[in-house]
This record gives C-alpha cells, structure tokens and sequence, in this order.
C-alpha cells in the first residue's frame, strides 16, 4: 500500500489584484491536476521554485488547506474526510524557524506538543529523553528555545515532528536560512529519519538537496508536475552533455576519431602543455562511462594521470523540462492577495 | 473525539500561555499595577459628578438603586475587564499563533481546534484572576468598595454568563480566522455592551429605545445581578427570571458560536487563509 496517494489534485485560489479599491478578483491555479504515490519509507522530493505549487501541495496533505479538485490520501485516510485520522499518522514542519514557543525551554515545547497529540506527560517524557538524546540536544533540555542557534532550534522541531512517532513526515523546507554546516547535519539527520522506515515528503528549492536525500524527485513548476522519477534517471535521459576532462600521456587525431566512432563522442578537444596532453571529450548523458573510458584508453596504451567529469544537475532538468532556470522561474511567480 | 485530543490540550495550552505571560516583567505591571489605577478615572468622574457634598447623589441613588457610587462604577470596571478578557482572548490566541508562525503546527496535530481557543481562554481567566483580586482587594481596603454579597451567589452568576461570553468568543474568534484581525469589531462590540449594558452608568439615564435594546442583551442581567449580589446583598433567588433568561439566551448564543466557528474553520481552510495575518 502507498503511503501517500495524490490524484488529480486541483487547488485554485480566490485572489485580488490591482490597486486598493479598485481590486479585481482573478483565479490562481496553484496546483494543477497533481498526481504523485509515496511507497513506506521513501523520500519523495517536490523540486520547483517558489510558488510552484510545492507548499500548497503539503498543505493540503497536512490537512491545512481543502483541495478544490482531485483527492489526496495518507495512509488510506483522505485528507478532507477524514482529516482527524490523517492528523494523527502525520507531522509537518513547516518553513520558519519561530514554529516552537521562543520563551519555552526545549522540553517545555516538546511537552506541550506532546499533549496536542494525546500524549501524556508520562508517555512523552522516556520519547522525549530518547529524542535529545538521538539530537544531541541533551544539554540544551532546559534551555529557552530564543537561547539556542538557529540549527539546535531545527533540531528541536524536528524532535517535535518525531515526538508521537509519525508513519509520515512533511518536511516543508526545512534547510531553508541554516547556514551550510547545519544543513548538512540536518540532511544527515533526514537520511536517519528514514532509516527508521518513516515516509518523507520534502520540498526544497535546492537542486542538491533534492538530489542527495531524494530516492525520487518530482519537478514542479507552476503547479505542474513536469517530470518525476529519481534523480539518477532523471538526469540520465537528459539531453545535455556529460563532459569527460583527462590529462593522459599521449593523444592525435586518430585516437579522437576513434573513440568517437566506438563510443559516441559528440565533440573533442585536445592540446599539448607541459609534456602531457589535456583532452575534453563531449558524451550524452547514457553513452561512454568512466570504465569504459579507462578500458578504452589501456587498450589504446594511453596512461590517465588525471580525469574529472561534469555530470549534469537537477538544474540542468529543470531548465530542459521547463525551458527556464528555477531563478527565472521565482521570477515569474507573485504570491497573490488571497480573498 | 477522545478526551486526550481536545480536554488534555486545553490544561496544557492554558498552562503554556501561563508560562509565557510571567516569564515577560510587564505581567506584574499587569497584574498588580494597572487593576489599581484602570477604575480611579471612574470614581473621579463619578466624584464629580456628585458635587463637592454629594449634592448629585440623591439623582444617581434614584436612578441606580444605590447611593454607592463606587462600588457601582468599581463593579461595572470589573465587569469590563472580565467581559474583555472573555471577548477577545480567544481570537487574539489565533492571531498571535498566526503572528508568532505556531498557527500551522497547532492545526495539523490532530488538538480539536475549538480547544485552541479554549486552551487560551483559561489561561487568560486565570491570570485576569490576579489582577481582578487585586483591584477588588485594593479598593475593598481603600474603604471604597463594600463587598456584602455573598461569594457562592457571585461565582453562581459568573458561571450563569460563562455560556454568553464563551459563545461570543467562538463566533469573534471565527472572524478572526476569517478577517485575519477582528480587533475594531471587538472594540466596537466592548463599547456597544458598555452603553447597553450601563457598565458604568445606571440604565435609566439612556433613551427609552436603547434601554429596550439593552433588556434584550444577556450581559445587562449579568451587570445588574452583579451589582444586586455585592452591592444590595441580594441573592440569585431574587433575580430568578434575570438568570434564567441570561442562562437560556446564553446557551443558544453558546451553540451559535461553536456553528459559526466550525463553519468559519472550513472556510478559511478552502480559501486558504489559515495562516494568514
């Protein structure tokens, strides 16, 4: 059974543009016939630019928002009729770092929210000791949240989200405003999560952060989903180039028409400096792999001192998929006026 | 729903909010300092009112069904506040959350949300208990308030206008939800009770019509029971028909709430404006 099942989900918004008094009220589709399944214990990403889609598409899972079309389900339950079981199988961290109460301690917030899911102090207290435990975050148990660091204060909500043991997590942008050393503790953290067999849904704008934690990804622009599957194959189906750079003893014209010839090398490039040779070799994404480079070069006794290559991104399928970079695409996008 | 979603949530918002409120200094400015000074601009202007030898007073006695005219306006001050607190809290709650970003934590845990504004409400009746004893201690010391009632008929007709005030504190709270910020409609709400109601004047001096109006409001037989209960020793017996009525309209304006505030809840879900502000 899927975790999450979304069909056809549709959510349009009322909203009123133009000047004050004046204000017309227009439609804003901002999720558009959205269909996606999350099997247990996957990390499933929803990629795009603000204003995609992404946040409404959480909201709706999180109970937060009523889809105007299609039907959404976690764990069998659907999220508009049965929004009471949906809410007790699910957590949701959403983006902001003030989502716990700043003149609480650390275990003030994780009682209190403790309790909103039925749990009593004696229930919550061994889960508790566990979670700051698990965090690091012992010390910090009676701290005031407004006397910890922004990473520690991420770390606690993501206590809160694990607290009543959910079978699924949203996690809404959830590195977003760390600083690089505490987003990549926190990824490490997320891979943890999942360890434990808990289902995450993640949104992210960071093409590398979808990359490295996602075991699929669903590109999403303006409420769209314009391409899905993981990262590896989404990538590897792409039409921009893989670029192999080597430094090698020897190269001439014949060894590049060769190796055009055996493993279809789009374009070549080579020179001679300080006695060895630089060679940069132009591939699509699924021909020529770096054993098969190596095979082909010992067979053609050319000896490899150095080789790098430039693998395509997460970026590089957005753009090809929507035609635009995902800066392009913020650009277009304007958070409407809500009626 | 099981207790442990929506009873259990109500004691731990309300002790959260407690919490909160004294780890911030200005709750003993709140608590101790403006209760004191908050009804001396009524019994000044009731001072004067009277004359420099109360040569006013036969007037007001006539009008009110007493001569004290401080423990008359000190009451309906009380009142005020106590209303005030019962209005508004609850939206503010929301609000605050919205404000804070806590809104969209607490709803998608599976706390019945009728529970969020009651959890607030408690927590703000509880600490609105210190300052409320403070100014009735003050003033009971100062020898200008005379307590003769008795307190089981008291606590009886503040249980007996809980229905009223809570049924009003789902239906602002559900504007609030809606309109994102509700505080002008409670403002002009707080005033209107106070002018029908005669918080802090005797009914009588106001025009026929509104006096009319005024009997209708659940709230005015809350003021006067009050006020018969520590002011003329009455009992609750005495005003059997008052309370029954400030009861019955009370419950229907209870059940009023609650539908108007699980209506909004959906609303504002469909036109996604739940964490708005």
């Amino acid at each position: 059974m899927n975790t999450i099942k979304v069909e056809n989900l549709t959510k349009t918004f009322v909203s009123k543009t133009g000047k004050p008094f004046r204000k017309k009220k227009g439609e804003l589709r901002a999720v558009d016939v959205v269909s996606f399944t999350i099997p247990k214990g996957e990390i499933f990403s929803l990629l795009g630019p603000n204003g995609a889609g992404k946040t409404t598409t959480i909201k709706i899972l999180a109970t937060l928002l009523i889809p105007s079309g299609g039907s959404a389900s976690v764990m069998g339950h659907d999220v508009v009729k049965q929004d009471f079981a949906v809410r007790k199988v699910l957590t949701a961290v959403l983006p902001g770092e003030r989502t716990l109460y700043w003149k609480l301690s650390v275990k003030e917030n994780l009682l209190y929210f403790a309790s909103l899911y039925g749990m009593s102090q004696r229930e919550a207290m061994p889960v508790i000791k566990q979670l700051l435990a698990d965090f690091e975050l012992e010390d910090k148990e009676n701290s005031l949240v407004e006397k910890l660091s922004t990473g520690q204060r991420q770390k606690a909500v993501l206590c809160r989200a694990l607290l009543p043991g959910p079978e699924v997590i949203l996690l809404d942008e959830p590195t977003l405003g760390l600083d690089p050393v505490s987003a990549k503790n926190l990824r490490a953290i997320i891979k943890r999560i999942q360890e434990k067999g808990t289902t995450i849904l993640l949104t992210t704008h960071y093409m590398f952060e979808a990359d490295e934690l996602s075991d699929r990804v669903a590109i999403i622009d303006a409420g769209k989903i314009v391409c899905l599957d993981t990262p590896q194959n989404l990538k590897k189906n792409l039409n921009v180039k893989k670029i192999f750079r080597l430094e090698t003893n020897r190269w001439t014209d014949k060894i590049s028409e060769s190796i055009s010839l055996s493993h279809g090398i789009q374009s070549s490039r080579f020179y001679r400096k300080n006695g060895h040779y630089s060679v940069e070799l132009e591939v699509a994404q699924r021909d020529l792999s770096l054993s098969g480079l190596s095979t082909f070069c010992s067979n053609n006794d050319i000896s490899i001192h150095q080789v790098s290559i430039d693998e395509p991104t997460l970026e590089d399928v957005f753009v090809e998929k929507t035609g635009k970079t995902i800066s392009e695409a913020e650009d277009t996008h304007e958070a409407p006026v809500l009626a | 729903m099981k207790l442990r979603y929506w009873l259990r949530p109500i004691f731990s918002i309300a002790l959260k909010d407690i919490k909160i409120a004294i780890r911030y200094r200005t709750f003993f400015v709140a608590s101790f300092v403006w209760p004191i000074i908050f009804p001396f601009s009524f019994i000044f202007l009731g001072k004067g009112l009277a004359g420099r030898s109360n040569e006013g007073l036969a007037h007001f006695t006539a009008l009110s069904q007493t001569g004290d005219y401080a423990s008359f306006l000190i009451i309906g001050s009380l009142i005020w506040m106590f209303v005030n607190i019962n209005l508004w809290m609850g939206g503010l709650a929301l609000h605050n959350d919205r404000v804070r970003g806590t809104f969209d934590t607490h709803w998608s845990t599976p706390v019945n949300r009728r529970s969020l504004v009651l959890g607030a409400t408690v927590a703000s009746l509880v600490l609105n208990f210190i300052p409320m004893v403070t100014s009735i201690l003050f003033y009971a010391g100062a020898g200008l308030l005379e307590i003769s009632g008795n307190f089981p008929a008291i606590l009886i007709a503040v249980v007996g206008v809980l229905p009223f005030l809570l049924g009003f504190l789902f239906t602002f709270s559900a504007l609030t939800m809606r309109l994102r910020e509700s505080g002008m409609i409670v403002h002009i709400m707080r005033t209107l009770f106070s002018i029908f109601c005669g918080m802090q004047f005797p009914l009588a001096v106001l025009p026929a019509f509104a006096q009319s109006i005024g009997k209708y409001i659940p709230l005015t037989h809350f003021v006067n029971i009050l006020r018969g209960i520590i002011i003329r020793g009455e009992s609750i017996a005495s005003h059997g028909e008052s309370f029954a009525y400030l009861l019955v309209s009370g419950l229907v304006m209870f059940a009023a709430g609650l539908l108007v505030f699980d209506l909004m809840e959906k609303n504002v879900r469909s036109r996604g404006l739940v964490s708005g502000y």
